[in-house]
């Protein structure tokens, strides 16, 4: 059967049990499975509530946050604990051969700004620890600058430092093939030896004006001469060198000679194109998540002191974003407030400094952040999923209600309407043991009437013979006072069925459903005290005739 | 109901090849957008153009179609192709391909003969295509014939030249900038250069300065042979024993081995910021890595201004020039992908966008009303006048030289490479050679050289 006419089905079903104040099996079969179903999904949903599932779009947005929060925490704070660790290193090399180098050249390391010309073959002498350690560690920029410039009476030689900054400009092919460096500055001599390009940006000394952090670096490990490397170094914040294409943050380490002399800084940089390659969020969930590491100044992020990483537009438009922190949650994400609106998202404490460091106050934060309405949607989003889930199940199971009562209810409304229609059409087995039992009790009474036929008929013919059993004058007597007690419906089809008609034809007759004479029937049995239209019949023809069983 | 029902069936069954016939446009989504990895090789004073460009993008059609372009590495060419060489390779350790990467016709078909590459024809109807500047879409055309390297902006060579240091070395010389219009004039030039610079230190002798490079000595010979009514190659080999390479050999010889030319591994721009070089043959593209400075070893720096040439012929021969300038290839990918990076690299080359590209780099635009109507306008308005300068000489050049566009074969790039090392190996040893003294008969030299060298190319 076609699905609209389940439903056509049952919309005359609840018509029916409404006009005629009755409930009918199929409705009560109906009523039963659906408030079953609607039992079962209401424990599951209870269940299911219990487990926290219902918020499935929030815990969802909650695990990945985590997850990013945990694992770039883990990274970041791995790879800039290495990048100090190594970088500590780098300086101690560069520290030992620029002394091999002054002691070669009999000069102190106090005395190389007055010989220039001892520079250069410092800076080539220092190249190969640089390439090696840009080779080595995953940075954008490894640099040495001196204290020293090539030319002391050139103009404005008080900030001109002589050095190399050596620039890797693709982060992503390590090791690689074709990752070669080039020079941001240095001396194009050394350039040339080590057969090293210069860039278009290229200079030959560095400007120290734009870096005021150098200054203050050489003088804190001056003044703390005992102090061991891993307690001087510095991560400035973002920093563009002049004429660089990108910024990014710098590690800064003094150059100590063996007598203490400090003679210059040498460091790396992680670059915003690196630091965005790297530490980028899974954006398969929120396409515009993004982690930013910054300095926290009195609790606020600031992306222009920091770098940003994520695929977003809000990373590619990066302008400076201030971000304190709104509300914070231990056990959830936090809201935090930037000027253009609010982010949801994490903030976690980075130690870039071991104890007894001169930097060691200094506070930096790891943030995982994405737009509080891209949060929202996600968390509607997949709860809209799942009750839209629950509520397709919930219509399935009504549907599956009204097919297992409809096909429950159809073999007994075939049997009946089989009675009703003509009792000899009766079927032998319904496959319901109910039905059957019914069915034979059914023949039995047709046995039963039957005979009580044939012994009116034997009175009739012969009244002197003595009568067997009991005389069936009450049942006759009951259905010819009764028929007063018909109601004119019902009469108009008592008087066609005593004219021979069948209950189709009473049905044409009176333009009437074959429902309604079925009804019809039913009271008609009743009130007259009959079962079946075989007695029915057998009384009409009776009364037709004018017979009466007393007169026989 | 029944056919209530079949209506519905037939009608989706109708829809489904009509979508796929729309397959061209796959839909995007602004609400989950592609995010398409990029490398491209417009570093140094380039990045930043293209950076807006792309931020422009992102924030614009990117936001509203759902395309979000992130840059992952900018390098130099050179580098770039070095690296998508090793990923063509499958060489171990050898990065992802990104998603849309700048790309020579030389190094994309590599990759096209793997099927790595997505047919950007399928994606550009008959009108895009029309915009176009037909050599330009003809370029990047491979393989099978469709469509694989995306024009963006080409460039042409062209002559830089230091005019401070010409001026002051023509001044007492007489040497004239005639003389720069043809390689025999500049090979001479080059001579009178380096014994004029030797003689202004009279106490060392021998410490002449170089005075012209090419950056591709390789692209200067393919040149030079048209330009002689020749080939430099013959099917997908080379063939050096006719007489035009004979001549392009000699031009370049005597004046390497004497000092004039530079034999350097590395662009010459390099060589013209530290006052190395007086002119050079290069890219029209590489004008912004000319400083407006030179670096002497002692740090100090002097002002200089460049002239910007058109690119020399040999005497007698054509007025012919390359056509170069790699292009955007797409990686293979889902079909939204490519039609995400189809549209980024419609948007990027519509004439608009192109000519702002354009003027900003040094580079040509791409289609034809940004090549016809609007750079004349654009070479007025250029901001900076090296580049007014550079697109002035390349306009003139646009109408009184012919262009070629190198051959695109699989071994192309292999052998390119080959022919440059072992030129420039052979010339450097030569100069060894002649500098370590004794009797080096030039002549004879020059002769056993190019025979071996003609012989084992």
């Amino acid at each position: 059967m076609r699905v609209p006419n389940i439903f056509q089905e049952a919309f005359a079903l609840w018509r029916r049990s409404r006009r005629e104040k009755t409930s009918p099996m199929q409705l009560r079969l109906l009523a039963f499975f659906g408030l079953f179903a609607v039992f079962v999904l209401g424990i599951c949903f209870l269940v299911l509530a219990m487990l926290g599932v219902l918020n499935i779009g929030e815990n969802e947005s909650r695990v990945w946050l985590e997850n990013e929060s945990t694992h770039l925490f883990n990274d970041v704070s791995a790879d800039f604990g290495t990048l100090s660790s190594r970088g500590t290193n780098l300086a101690g090399k560069l520290s030992a051969a620029a002394d091999d180098y002054f002691s070669e050249n009999g000069l102190r390391p106090d005395e190389l700004g007055s010989h220039p010309w001892l520079i250069n073959g410092l800076l080539s002498a220092e190249m190969p620890s640089l390439l090696s350690f840009l080779e080595n560690n995953y940075c954008s920029a490894a640099f040495i600058v001196l204290e020293a410039t090539v030319n002391p009476l050139a103009e404005s030689a008080e900030n001109s430092r002589a050095g190399v900054f050596l620039k890797r400009n693709e982060p992503n092919v390590l090791n690689a093939p074709g990752s070669k460096v080039h020079f941001l500055r240095g001396p194009a001599a050394v350039a040339r030896e080590y057969g090293i390009e210069l860039l278009g940006q290229w200079r030959m000394e560095f400007d120290i004006r734009g870096a005021p952090f150098q200054e203050e670096l050489l003088k804190t490990a001056r003044e703390n001469p005992d102090l061991p490397l891993s307690r001087l170094y510095y991560w400035t914040d973002r920093f563009l060198l002049k004429r660089n294409s990108e910024p990014g943050l710098l590690l800064c380490l003094p150059l100590r000679a063996a007598d203490g002399t400090v003679f210059g800084l040498c460091g790396l940089e992680v670059g915003a194109m690196q630091f965005k390659r790297q530490y980028s969020p899974d954006n398969s969930l929120f396409p515009r998540a993004f982690a930013m590491l910054s300095p926290l100044e009195g609790g606020v992020l600031d992306s222009s002191l920091g770098l940003i990483a994520g695929n977003s537009y809000l990373t590619n438009q990066q302008s400076a974003q201030r971000i304190s922190v709104l509300s914070q949650s231990a056990s959830g994400p936090s809201r935090f407030r930037w000027e253009g609106g609010e982010y949801v998202g994490t903030q976690m404490p980075l130690k870039l400094y071991p104890a007894g460091s001169l930097h060691e106050g200094q506070p930096w934060a790891l943030a995982v952040l994405l737009p509080r309405e891209d949060w929202q949607t996600a968390a509607n989003r997949n709860n809209a999923l799942f009750y839209g889930c629950m509520l397709a199940i919930l219509a399935a199971s009504l549907l599956l209600a009204l097919t297992i009562s409809r096909r429950s209810i159809r073999p007994v409304i075939s049997a009946l309407e089989l009675i009703r229609a003509d009792g000899s059409a009766r079927p032998q087995r319904t496959q319901i043991a109910e039905i059957d039992d019914l069915l034979l009790y059914l023949d039995h009474l047709d046995e039963q009437r039957g005979e009580l036929a044939a012994k009116l008929e034997a009175a009739r013919r012969h009244p002197a013979e003595p009568s067997q059993g009991p005389p069936p004058f009450a049942a006759y007597e009951r259905f010819t006072q009764n028929i007063a007690t018909l109601t004119a419906a019902e009469h108009a089809v008592f008087n066609l069925y005593m004219q021979g008609y069948t209950a189709q034809a009473i049905a044409s007759d009176l333009f009437v459903s074959i429902n309604t004479v079925k009804f019809h029937n039913k009271n008609i049995y009743a009130k007259l005290g009959i079962s079946s239209r075989k007695e029915l019949l057998l009384y009409a023809r009776m009364l037709r005739e004018g017979e009466n069983p007393l007169d026989a | 109901m029944k056919r209530f029902f079949a209506t519905i069936l037939c009608a989706l069954l109708l829809a489904l090849p009509l979508s796929a016939c729309a397959g061209g446009t796959p839909r995007l989504d602004p609400k989950n957008p592609v995010t398409l990895s990029m490398w491209h090789n417009y570093g140094g004073d380039m990045q930043k153009s293209m950076d807006e460009l792309i931020d422009e993008f992102n924030g614009t059609i990117g936001r509203e179609k759902g395309i979000l372009i992130t840059v992952e590495a900018i390098s130099s060419s050179a580098e770039l192709q070095e690296s998508l060489n090793s990923i063509a390779a499958g060489d171990p350790g050898a990065p992802k391909m990104p998603d849309i990467t700048t790309s020579y016709p030389k190094t994309a078909i590599l990759f096209e003969s793997k099927g790595m590459l997505a047919n950007l024809d399928e994606y550009l109807s008959a009108e895009d295509r029309s915009a176009y500047v037909e050599p330009f879409l003809e370029e990047g055309r491979l393989g099978d014939g469709g469509l694989y390297v995306f024009p963006l902006a080409k460039s042409t060579e062209i002559l830089y030249l230091n005019q401070t240091l010409f001026d002051r070395f023509a001044a007492e010389t007489g040497v004239t900038m005639e003389s720069l219009q043809s390689f025999e004039g500049i090979a001479d030039a080059a001579a009178k250069y380096y014994a004029w610079t030797d003689t202004k230190t009279p106490d060392v002798p021998g410490d002449g300065k170089q005075f012209y490079a090419a950056d591709s000595w390789f692209n200067f010979a393919q040149a030079g042979a048209l330009q002689q009514g020749e080939s430099l190659f013959d099917g997908e080999n080379l063939a050096l024993q006719g007489e035009a390479y004979r001549r392009i050999f000699k031009a370049c010889f005597a004046p390497s081995v004497a000092g004039g030319f530079a034999i350097y591994d590395g662009y010459s721009s390099d060589l013209s910021k530290t006052g190395d070089l007086v002119c050079s043959t290069g890219s029209s593209a590489g004008i912004l890595f000319y400083g407006d400075t030179i670096t002497t070893p002692d740090n100090r720096t002097e002002q200089v201004e460049y002239s910007i040439l058109p690119f020399p012929i040999f005497q007698g021969g054509k007025k012919i020039a390359i056509q170069r300038g790699n292009g955007l290839v797409v990686a293979k990918s889902d079909k939204r992908r490519e039609y995400a990076a189809f549209l980024f690299l419609k948007w990027l080359t519509s004439p608009e966008i192109n000519l702002r590209f354009v003027a900003a780099t040094g580079y040509l635009p791409v289609t034809k009303e940004a090549f016809e109507t609007l750079l004349p306008r654009a070479v007025q308005s250029a901001e900076n006048p090296r580049v007014r300068q550079m697109l002035e000489t390349v306009t003139e050049m646009q109408a009184s030289y012919d262009f070629f566009v190198a051959p695109t074969f699989e071994d192309f790039d292999a052998l390119s490479k080959r022919y440059e090392a072992d030129y420039k190996a052979l010339l450097t040893a030569e100069r060894e050679a002649y500098l370590t003294g004794g009797s080096y008969d030039l002549a004879a030299r020059e002769e056993a050289a190019l025979a071996a060298f003609s012989q084992n190319h």
